[in-house]
């Protein structure tokens, strides 16, 4: 194997520096130089050129290893983008869901007259009975719900759309719809027994009579209705 | 055609840094007897020597990619094997190092003196007898001549591989020489 660099280097320069004689230092160099025989070992010499070329050679799969890294990040910054887009838009159909559901029951309103009940007892004053119906019911509906949801506490998901349900409820009072309401204030009532009467049902008629005259004590009944109380 | 400084160890050194394997090879030939040698001539077993010379060329291969010519090559070699050899002489014996560090404070090992007879005549050869001087040799003027006569060193790179100032490193050498002509003169 050659060996330039196993030269002496320059002794006249060192023995300038050092003021030795340069002979002195030629000789001494010449001298030591005959030791200079001694290599490492065959196999070391191959161990570290391998070594070496591996180093070498692993280069390109480490690069191809940085490439991969270099997308990491916008890859990571992707699928987060994505993915909350995802959960976002499907929590907006959800929530519209819900709304959907909440509102469809009031599309078709259960009786209303059971809603009313406790309005008038509290009416002592009988002018207020025929008082406008809208405020009326304005009133009970907001209030109402809250004991629906009273009444049904045991479950987490109906107190939750208790207030959804009473919005919803409040945004549908139509002038339509308090009309329909109207129908079952008590003249509406007495009107309905009135016709049970004409129709022969007259067991049906007395109950329903006697139901109204347990709920409006004091309301006043037709010449009709007296007259088969 | 390539000119010099295509092949200087420093050329050679960044061509392997940039993937070329053979320039390793090259680089390698050039320096792999000077380095082992001076390991062997400051350690002296063999087995001690082939690993440190190892330890070496595989800082050499492993730090690649941070080399930047700040210095010649072979200051940059001989500045690991230095820094290998101060671990090795803290590994084997604590005492060693201090008398590295210490320069030529330390006396010589008793029954390892030059001028001793025996010394003289089991030395036959002038090879073998200038390897007796050096075993001889404090560890810093031992290191200072090797890095002069194995590493091809000036004084202002000896001074740089062994982190001493320049007037050291010039000390070190000079008391190195001295001791080794009056050796050779006895020999003659």
């Amino acid at each position: 194997m050659s060996r330039p660099s196993d030269k002496t280097p320059s002794s006249k320069s060192i023995g300038h520096s050092l003021d030795v004689p340069d002979a002195d230092i030629v000789a001494l160099s010449k001298a030591y130089g005959e030791t200079k025989d001694l290599e490492p070992a065959k196999g070391l010499d191959d161990f570290l050129k391998a070594a070496a070329r591996r180093a070498v050679n692993a280069k390109p799969q480490s690069l191809k290893k940085t490439e991969w890294r270099r997308w990491t990040t916008p890859v990571a910054i992707a699928a987060t983008v994505v993915l909350t887009v995802s959960v976002g838009m499907l929590s907006l159909e959800k929530k519209n869901e819900i709304r959907i559901a909440d509102a469809t029951p009031y599309a078709a309103p259960p009786p209303v007259a059971p809603m009313l009940k406790p309005m008038a007892p509290s009416n002592t004053d009988s002018a207020s009975a025929a008082a406008p119906a809208g405020v009326t019911i304005a009133k009970s509906t907001v209030a109402e719900p809250a004991s629906d949801v009273s009444a049904n506490v045991a479950s987490d998901k109906a107190l939750m759309r208790a207030p959804v349900v009473a919005t919803a409820k409040l945004r549908a009072a139509s002038p339509h719809e308090e009309a329909a309401l109207a129908d079952d204030s008590p003249a509406a009532w007495l009107k309905r027994i009135e016709v049970l009467y004409e129709d022969g049902k007259r067991k049906e008629a007395s109950k329903e009579l006697a139901k109204f005259k347990q709920r409006y004590p004091k309301y006043p009944l037709p010449e009709k209705l007296k007259n088969e109380s | 055609m390539e000119s010099d400084a295509d092949h200087s160890d420093e050329a050679l050194m960044l061509r392997y840094q940039a993937g070329d394997a053979a320039a390793f090879d090259l680089l390698y030939a050039r320096h792999r007897g000077g380095l082992f040698r001076f390991m062997l001539r400051q350690c002296k077993q063999r087995s001690h020597a082939e690993e440190l010379f190892q330890d070496v060329w595989m800082n050499v291969i492993q730090a690649r990619s941070r080399y930047r010519i700040e210095a010649k090559f072979r200051t940059y070699l001989y500045t690991l094997a230095h820094n290998r050899l101060i671990d090795y002489y803290r590994s084997v014996s604590r005492s060693d190092a201090v008398r590295f560090d210490d320069d030529d404070a330390i006396p010589e090992p008793v029954g390892n003196r030059v001028d001793e007879p025996h010394v003289r005549a089991e030395a036959k050869e002038q090879g073998e007898y200038i390897l007796r001087l050096l075993d001889a040799l404090p560890a810093p003027q031992r290191e200072a001549f090797l890095l002069h006569e194995e590493g091809g060193l000036g004084i202002d790179e000896i001074a740089m591989a062994s982190g001493i100032s320049f007037e050291a490193a010039k000390s070190r050498l000079r008391y190195a020489i001295a001791k080794l002509r009056e050796g050779l003169k006895e020999f003659a």
